[in-house]
């Protein structure tokens, strides 16, 4: 018997050795996070986590500065007609893609054509506006739309829009190739995706200062679920980035041997809160707004996100266009309990008549906590709130259909959206909306369609009254900024990493110890 | 014992068909629509879609015919493509088998080859104090979660003598988890063979061996261990199932890839092509242990194989 548990043991021994080989490298770069990317079909996904992992992969065709002002890419310059229903795209000369084919006008024109046949189903087909052509004469793309559309080229500058090679695509395969700094190798799913170097690379990104191909010789997403054991692999070095808990994070903020990342003000991400707005009471502004003024956002800062992210009042995330702290204030309901409790007075509502509701919400740290402070604030204005919670997945598909209701239990939910443009109010708002949030209101409607013919001051003013119909009718309680994937920490004797917009790590810069 | 085997066969093979039923109905327990609800986070299905997918999936035929259509494409090794990824669901399952086979036998390993002779001692002195200290430490092994033990090797191993490897790449790296899985499953296999090996030293034909002046070696190892081994192999099969289950926590402490983890994921993202293929490659290795524990309980007691 002991002979065969020897021979099992050496057996299982080297088994392990067989499908896990040695290959980490001191020129690696390991980036350890909690999940792997979905996918890295640009068109197929729209998770932070996957665009992470393609924005290393892929190029955008237009760039944005840290100004948030849309420079070249893989086009060198682009061109907008006045009513923006027109644009052209110069492409710029002999771009080769990581398999050696050319990325030129027809490449780029297969990308947005893929992205916005609705037999893709891309979630960011609407992001693309409505295309009705698009023709490429020598290295120039034009783009025609059948309606105006100024933010295409903020959006082209983003990561929902990377453009791949059109030899990833291989019948259902996916086989990812791009045109920047790092060159799929292998991907090995729930466990690890590695990238090499692109030596030909030639960067135009100005958020990066390397003017060629990265400084490391690889790239290594590792997926470690457990918060503390990537702790312990960044302490010991197995890896060169860890994605943080939001304890660990707020602990290595103090610890000069560590540095974190926050997302360096280009998250564009903000959470909020959402109501099902067909179904009475919450089909009242009063009510909306009695809620908004229960919660008060610095607890649930503070308490759920150790202060790790920033409350705020404005629909649109801080940076983008239209974003007005002081506006936003003016409209938005501030914590004032007082206020909550005359209001829901008003409408019906006390002590003998609580108001009862269900806040669905999907997992996710800190979320869960500051859910449980806005819990605790709501009861003390006298609503009842009970919480439910569903993976992210399921929530989508029950909130699609709970947003549709007239009748039943009213609820109150929390998301996040993150955009490099706040068109993405469109996406939100507009019927039927993500997740069935949208709103049927001509007036909304219609400012919706008109910031888009839009340009810029012009343009950030009707943004604006959109936040301001927002805020006063209460659809929307914007809560804090930013709330997802934004954390990153590494030993500080690794220099030059950088987030982009959205929280798109950049590691061009990166050189190791 | 050719007959044993043969009837054992059946049976297994029977109830892998009733497994293969109730994973191809799997779907319609989910309330809703369970197409909508799987791709309902990552893209903006169309109604054609929609229907493609369930057309892909064959939930358009009679339930019936999606049992046929369904064994068919199982019994040529299709077992459909994962929604996230749109890879080969088998491809997926067998490219982490290995690991999890990996991680199964070496925590079973050290589960035995601690357990075994700690059960065996203990029994041995039993009612002294080395009884009282073994089956102590055997019954701490079972209470302490298996994710605080994982994390305090990780601490003592990986960042305070820096000798292992939190998560690596390489061979190293199935040190710890197997140790976590080993000391866990350890207890419990400790305890059973205590009180199998109890049990057999108050049996007659023991008495009987140490009467005729055998050196106690003998009756131990010879007399009393095979018998005592019958209660002792179950537990070590029902714990390898568990391990091929896949040791969920123990995988994620250590980020071990294994058929766990890919499981958890699936169900997080409704992939319910890859949780199919997930409980169908489980249920048949399952079935597949219990042929072989069979098999093996009839070669320690041979009157098992004509009962």
């Amino acid at each position: 018997m002991k002979s065969r548990l020897r021979q099992a043991f050496l057996v299982s021994t080297f088994m392990a050795g067989v499908s896990c080989p040695a290959f980490a490298d001191p020129g690696d770069i390991i980036f350890a996070r909690a999940q792997d990317a979905d996918s890295l079909d640009v068109a197929r996904v729209s998770t932070t986590i996957s665009f992470q992992v393609m924005n290393q992969i892929y190029d955008n065709l237009l760039n944005l500065d840290d100004k948030g002002h849309v420079v070249g890419g893989l086009a060198a310059s682009y061109t907008a007609s006045p009513d923006n229903m027109t644009f052209t795209f110069t492409m710029r000369p002999n771009i080769k893609c990581h398999d050696g084919t050319v990325f030129d006008a027809k490449a780029a024109k297969w990308n947005i054509d893929r992205a916005v046949d609705p037999k893709t189903g891309s979630s960011n087909a609407s992001s693309y506006g409505s295309i009705s052509s698009t023709e490429v004469n020598g290295d120039v793309l034009t783009v025609k739309l059948s309606k105006p559309y100024s933010p295409l080229p903020t959006f082209l500058g983003s990561a929902q829009a990377l453009m791949m090679c059109p030899t990833t695509i291989q019948g259902s395969d996916v086989k990812p190739v791009g045109t920047g700094p790092w060159k799929f190798v292998e991907w090995v799913r729930n466990d690890r995706l590695v990238l090499a170097r692109n030596p030909d690379y030639v960067n135009v990104n100005p958020l990066i200062n390397n003017p060629g191909a990265p400084y490391a010789k690889r790239l290594i997403f590792r997926v470690i679920p457990e918060g503390p054991s990537r702790m312990a692999a960044l302490k010991t070095g197995e890896v060169t980035f860890a994605e943080p808990s939001l304890q660990d994070a707020a602990d290595l903020a103090k610890d000069k041997n560590y540095s974190v990342y926050t997302g360096a003000g280009r998250t564009g991400q903000l959470a909020y809160l959402g109501f099902t707005a067909k179904i009475p009471p919450l089909n009242d502004v009063r009510v909306r707004r009695a809620i908004g003024y229960a919660i008060d956002r610095d607890a649930m800062v503070d308490i759920g996100f150790n202060g790790l992210v920033k409350s705020s009042t404005c629909p649109v995330a801080p940076g983008l266009l239209g974003y007005d702290p002081a506006k936003c204030a003016e409209w938005a309901t501030a914590y004032d309990p007082a206020k909550a409790k005359a209001l829901l007075k008003e409408a019906g509502y006390g002590p003998d008549h609580p108001l009862e509701l269900t806040l669905s919400v999907s997992p996710l740290q800190g979320w869960d906590e500051s859910d449980v402070v806005m819990q605790q604030e709501l009861a003390a204005v006298g609503v009842n709130v009970k919480i439910e919670q569903r993976q992210f997945a399921t929530w989508v598909d029950y909130m699609s259909h709970k947003n549709q209701e007239t009748s039943g239990t009213p609820a109150i939910w929390t998301m996040g959206m993150s955009g490099p443009d706040p068109d993405y109010l469109v996406f939100l708002f507009q019927p039927p909306g993500y997740a069935g949030q949208g709103i049927d209101d001509p007036e909304l409607q219609k400012m919706l369609v008109d910031q888009r013919a839009l340009s810029g001051e012009a343009r950030a003013a009707k943004v604006l009254d959109i936040q301001k119909f927002l805020l006063t009718q209460a659809y929307e309680i914007p809560l804090f900024t930013p709330g997802w994937f934004w954390l990153a920490t590494s030993k500080s004797n690794v220099t030059g990493f950088k987030q982009g917009y959205n929280v798109m790590p950049l590691f061009n810069d990166v050189k190791l110890p | 014992m050719t007959r044993f085997i043969m009837r054992r066969l059946l049976a297994a093979l029977v109830t892998l068909l009733i497994s293969s039923f109730l994973v191809c109905m799997l779907i319609h327990l989910i309330p809703g629509d369970p197409v909508a609800m799987m791709m309902a986070q990552n893209s903006a299905p169309s109604p054609e879609q929609l229907a493609a997918m369930r057309h892909m999936l064959g939930l358009d035929l009679p339930l019936w015919q999606q049992y046929f259509h369904y064994m068919g494409r199982v019994l040529t090794g299709d077992l459909g493509r994962s929604i996230f990824g749109s890879e080969p669901v088998l491809a997926l399952l067998m490219e982490r088998l290995p690991n999890t086979f990996a991680l199964a036998f070496s925590g079973l390993a050290i589960a035995v080859g601690l357990g075994m002779p700690l059960g065996f001692l203990a029994a041995y002195h039993k009612g002294s104090w080395a009884d009282a200290a073994l089956m102590a430490f055997a019954v701490a092994g079972v209470s302490v979660p298996n994710f605080w033990l994982g994390l305090m090797l990780v601490l003592l191993f990986s960042m305070t003598l820096g000798w292992l490897p939190v998560a690596g790449e390489d061979w190293r790296s199935i040190i710890l988890p197997a140790l976590t899985l080993g000391v866990t499953y350890m207890a419990i296999i400790a305890r059973m063979t205590r009180s199998a090996m109890i049990e057999v030293f108050s049996e007659d034909f023991i008495r009987t061996a140490r009467a005729k002046g055998l050196p106690e070696s003998l009756v131990m190892f010879r007399h009393a261990l095979r018998p005592a081994m019958i209660s002792v192999v179950t537990i070590i099969g029902v714990v390898f199932g568990y391990l091929m289950g896949g040791a969920i926590v123990v995988e994620n402490v250590f980020s071990w890839n294994g058929l766990g983890r890919l499981a958890i994921q699936a169900i997080n993202y409704r992939d319910y092509p890859l949780i199919q293929g997930f409980i169908l490659l489980f249920a048949t290795i399952i079935v597949i242990m219990s042929v072989l524990l069979d098999i093996a309980y009839a070669w320690l007691d041979p009157r098992i194989s004509v009962a």
